[in-house]
């Protein structure tokens, strides 16, 4: 069975002044209809430009893409203007980031969501104002009939996510592209969101890309998950297969700074040593190098491709280390935070 | 809305009193030497100096002049009387009104549409010729004083003068109702020369505005839901850039009253600015007293007006 | 013309920088003096305008020295032989316009290079042009100029105006610097004040220089200017007539400007992390602002005090111009403006020259704010 969604050596580069940034540099993924990736990361490693991208939206007139990103073997990135938005809010749909606000501060939230509906489907608005109001109670958002007609900023940052997530959902799409979509909610209501997500998704078959940099977060509703770092996929493998034996020293530092992922209550969480490479002046060799703590001599000169796990069907990792060497180290670490 | 125009209109209220206290501060207060010398002209014969003293009641305190200032204002409309001209400076104003009104509404107007379409297009075509051309254009026009261009403008296209002799030149005005080709003929001129500084201002926050309101979340949202490229820009991206124009050209009004003065002297218009002018030049205290107030209320209430507009466009600005 | 406030929303390519998970630049401190330093230097078209303002600087400084130099009779004295035959005042030297012409079309083609959408000739147009305009009106200087003897020709009262141009920008630049200085220590001071401490009587002036901002202080400014004219003295004699009170009442209408301006940006700066991190350290508020919030607000101050200055050089010109500002005898562009426009259509040179020389300062100042402005915007990245 071909993925419902196939991304083949994306690359998005932005020339700017100071030089050229390479955001995304060489990404190679793809999603099962009904499945859900995970693409996990810190600051500047690329995954908030690389989902954008998806859908062509990336921010700019001074960015470069290039790749494939197939959809349902249509190539999305060469899609003309009209194919492409027949595409977004119907079968692709997605959430962004909600760091400047992503809900129009001048219009009512009901509005916003008939917008969606009505762009897509030849419904009456009345009919489309029902199906807005069903829409936000299936979110859990209470009083939908009142919500409808007030505006974005008199609604909590919860609901705000939720009315986000329900005007993608609107046109009940194929695939949800969602952005960090619990980032700055409280962890009840992180947990609550990602139970409605998983609800929606049995109801409707979806198939999700989630974008986030907690890896515990896409552990929870992930089936396959991706560590992406300075704009390339370091580790891919199945969720649970990850959780067992995660092969990059960047993954152990997510590991680390997680504090869901069965980390005795008591550890300190070990923020990530260094800050966040620089996306002009990229690191020679291996890119994680100068914030590794396992570095040596010749990781400053060679560039690790992906390669296979051996005895792990679909672990893939870009890394140096022996394989023994990393088992080695990913036991000590795990032992010694049980040990504490 | 309602309710946030009613404390719009008593904040004006209070803006208004505070705009005739400083008036008489300025006026009255700042001024050193005798005031009814000050008024009387250039021949301050002894029974006129007696006449202004009685009639401002200069030889009381000075909360009671104030007072009797503020009465004469509110309750008569009376702005003072010009002892040079012999006339009472509210004829002045209110026979001049008109012209001064046609071309600051006309160069408002002018700019405000002039200041979207170029900085939108400067903001939507940014590497293209023609919105670098915009860019670089909207700096020379806000350098040049206006005063300067009205000049340059005469001595190009006046018939009387000019080198290619296309427009009416200076003093070419007459009221609307008298003969409205000829009116709108001699309008052309000032209006552009006193739009094109405050248009290109406008257009570079404009363009500037657009640029950061094209990078927030909502639009792409907007992109998302598979809308219409030229809605995302209307609807979505447009409505919230326009806001911070809208509120500087509030702020601005009062530079485009100065600025009128400056091209009604130009151009010979016969307004109230050019009334200030020669007023300045006899110096005729009462007049000038007279339409710096006028002026400055006109200011404030062109902002209550600006700021209505704001509350339309932005929803969130009608519960402050 | 504008003679407002400054844009009150800065110019942000967000293009590339937004979008990325990067680190948020809200977090870290104000841009850092060096990073400033780089960006102002590689900004081609900023420095251009700098070099521009630095020349036109000393002109006004050496104003006299120049006009020696050159043989011409000074701003003052009239020079009764430039008649033509009609006994009016003679126009320009045709040949010794060259030189002027030469490096005006080469400034204005440096900084239309500012906004060409082609990086190469962005970085390096500006230098060839500028470099080719100069030498070319140096070279055009030294064949035309010693035949000419009023380059600008004279005004009515056959003075020389090349003298009363040079002249005219000492004295603008002075006037404007001052008031800028003046307004920008006061609006200053009162914003830091005002945004830092929280109290009642902070509160209480915050409220005034809002209602004060809601007034319209230009037309108030230039009824006071009015006033004090006609009255020959304002406040019991303390402000003279002319010079003086343009000064005051153009700082004081910037001051209350520059102090909402600080003021958010103070407010704005309190809230950051290091901030707080600095009081929960028991800091006194002192240090606070010196060390923590000083260098924050300092930064867009060189932008403002650029564009400030521009706003300064036009206000001085139009208050002349209006016959209250700088008068006779001293050599205002704004007055000789006022003079040019009665012979408009034949004696044209009373109004290019101190038009021109208004426009190029005014625009130098302007690129330079601009300049300034971008350079310290942390999240530009002009592609």
């Amino acid at each position: 069975m071909s993925a419902l969604l196939e991304v083949e050596d994306l690359r998005v580069e932005f020339r700017t002044q100071d030089g050229i940034v390479r955001a995304v540099d060489g990404v190679s993924c793809s999603v099962d209809a009904g499945k859900t990736l995970a693409i996990v990361g810190g600051a500047g490693s690329g995954k908030t430009v690389a989902s954008m991208a998806l859908l062509g939206l990336t921010p700019g007139p001074c960015a470069h893409i290039s790749g494939r990103v197939a959809f349902e073997g249509r190539d999305l990135l060469g899609l003309a203007g009209h194919e492409l938005r027949s595409i977004r809010g119907e079968e692709i749909a997605m959430v962004v980031q909600d760091r400047s606000p992503s809900l129009h501060p001048f219009y009512k939230v009901g509005d916003q969501l008939i917008e969606a509906i009505v762009t897509h489907r030849q419904v009456s608005r009345a009919a489309a104002r029902d199906r807005t109001i069903d829409l936000l109670e299936l979110l859990g958002i209470p009083e939908p009939h009142h919500r409808v007609d007030q505006y974005p900023d008199e609604l909590s940052p919860s609901m705000r996510q939720r009315t986000t997530i329900a005007m993608a959902l609107a046109n009940e799409p194929q695939l949800l592209v969602a952005d960090d979509p619990t980032s700055g909610l409280d962890l009840t209501v992180q947990a609550e969101i990602l139970e409605l997500l998983k609800r929606v998704r049995e109801r409707l078959g979806m198939a999700i890309i989630f974008v986030c940099r907690d890896l515990a977060v896409a552990a929870e509703i992930a089936d396959d998950i991706c560590v992406v770092y300075a704009g390339r996929i370091v580790e891919r493998a199945p969720t649970e297969l990850i959780l067992e034996s995660p092969q990059h020293p960047y993954t152990w530092a997510l590991f680390k700074s997680a504090p869901q992922l069965g980390a005795p209550r008591d550890e300190e969480l070990a923020p990530n040593p260094g800050r966040p490479p620089s996306l002009i002046h990229r690191p020679s060799g291996c890119l994680f190098h100068p914030r590794c703590p396992y570095v040596r001599d010749e990781h400053r000169r060679v560039d690790p491709a992906l390669q296979p796990v051996a005895g792990q069907d679909g672990h893939e990792v870009a890394c140096l280390l022996e394989p023994e060497a990393r088992t080695r180290t990913w036991q000590e670490l795990k032992a010694g935070a049980r040990a504490r | 809305m309602t309710r946030y125009v009613i404390r719009r209109v008593l904040w004006v209220i209070v803006l208004l009193f505070g705009v005739i206290s400083v008036t008489f501060v300025i006026f009255y207060l700042f001024p050193s030497g005798d005031p009814a010398v000050l008024r009387a002209g250039p021949h301050p014969t002894p029974q006129l100096l007696a006449t202004i003293r009685h009639k401002l009641g200069l030889n009381k305190a000075w909360y009671v002049q104030y007072f009797d200032y503020l009465k004469a204002l509110i309750l008569h409309f009376d702005f003072g009387f010009s002892y040079q001209s012999h006339i009472a400076v509210r004829t002045q104003i209110f026979n001049r009104l008109p012209a001064t009104v046609s071309l600051a509404v006309g160069a408002a107007v002018l700019s405000l549409i002039t200041a979207i379409t170029i900085g939108t297009i400067a903001a939507l075509r940014r590497r293209s010729p023609l919105g670098c051309l915009a860019t670089g254009g909207a700096v020379v026009a806000i350098s040049a004083p206006v005063f300067w261009v009205g000049m340059i403008s005469l001595y190009l296209f006046a018939t009387d003068i000019g080198k290619l002799a296309i427009l009416p030149g200076a003093g070419s005005y007459v009221p609307l109702t008298h003969n409205p080709g000829k009116w709108f003929a001699s309008l052309i001129m000032p209006w552009c020369v006193l739009a094109a500084g405050f248009a290109a201002a406008s257009a570079r926050l404009m363009r500037s505005s657009l640029i950061e309101t094209l990078g927030k979340g909502y639009v792409s949202t907007a992109r998302a839901k598979g809308i219409s490229e030229r809605r995302v820009i209307v609807r979505h991206a447009l409505r919230v850039a326009i806001a911070p124009v809208v509120t500087a050209a509030g702020l601005g009004i009062g530079v485009l009253l100065a600025a009128a003065i400056l091209t009604e002297t130009a151009f010979n218009i016969p307004g109230i600015g050019r009334l200030t002018y020669d007023s300045i030049q006899v110096g005729d205290l009462p007049t000038i007293q007279g339409t710096v107030l006028l002026g400055a209320c006109l200011v404030v209430v062109a902002k209550l007006v600006v700021d209505v507009v704001y509350a339309l466009i932005d929803p969130r600005a009608r519960s402050r | 013309m504008s003679i407002g406030p400054p844009e009150l929303v800065a110019d942000s390519e967000t293009a590339a920088q937004e979008q990325f998970d990067g680190v948020d630049a809200t977090e870290v401190g104000a841009p850092a003096l060096p990073l400033f330093g780089r960006r102002l230097l590689a900004d081609r078209a900023a420095m251009a305008s700098a070099a521009f303002v630095l020349v036109l600087v000393l002109i006004a400084i050496f104003a006299p020295l120049i006009v020696k130099a050159v043989g011409a009779p000074g701003p003052y004295a009239a020079d009764p032989s430039a008649r033509d035959q009609f006994g009016d005042p003679t126009g320009p030297s045709p040949g010794a316009l060259w030189p002027f012409i030469a490096m005006l079309a080469g400034a204005a083609l440096a900084t239309a290079s500012r906004f060409a959408p082609v990086p190469p000739i962005k970085r390096y147009g500006w230098v060839l042009i500028s470099g080719i305009a100069f030498l070319a009106g140096v070279a055009l200087a030294i064949a035309f100029w010693p035949s000419a003897h009023h380059i600008f020709g004279v005004d009515k009262e056959f003075r020389d105006l090349f003298s009363r141009v040079l002249y005219g920008a000492r004295l603008s630049l002075e006037v404007a610097a001052i008031a800028a200085a003046a307004s920008l220590i006061i609006g200053l001071t009162f914003g830091l004040l005002v945004g830092y401490f929280r109290g009642s009587v902070g509160v209480a002036i915050s409220r005034l220089i809002d209602a004060l901002f809601a007034l319209p202080l230009l037309l108030l400014a230039l009824g006071m200017a009015a006033a004090c004219k006609l009255a020959r003295g304002c406040l019991g004699g303390v402000l003279h007539p002319g010079l003086a009170v343009v000064i005051v009442v153009i700082a004081l209408v910037n001051s209350i400007f520059i102090a909402r301006v600080m003021r958010d940006q103070v407010l704005s700066l309190r809230e950051k992390r290091f901030v707080e991190t600095a009081r929960s350290l028991g800091t006194s508020n002192a240090r606070i602002i010196f060390r923590e919030i000083l260098p924050g607000v300092l930064a867009p101050i060189a932008g403002y005090a650029a564009l400030i200055i521009a706003q300064d050089v036009l206000f001085i010109a139009a208050l002349s111009y209006l016959g209250i500002g700088i008068q006779f005898p001293w050599a205002s562009w704004g007055a000789m403006l006022a003079d040019a426009n009665p012979v408009l259509g034949t004696a044209w040179w009373y109004m290019l020259f101190p038009g021109a020389a208004l426009l190029l300062t005014v625009l130098a100042f302007n690129l330079l704010g601009d300049g300034l402005r971008d350079a310290l915007n942390p999240r530009v990245s002009r592609p």
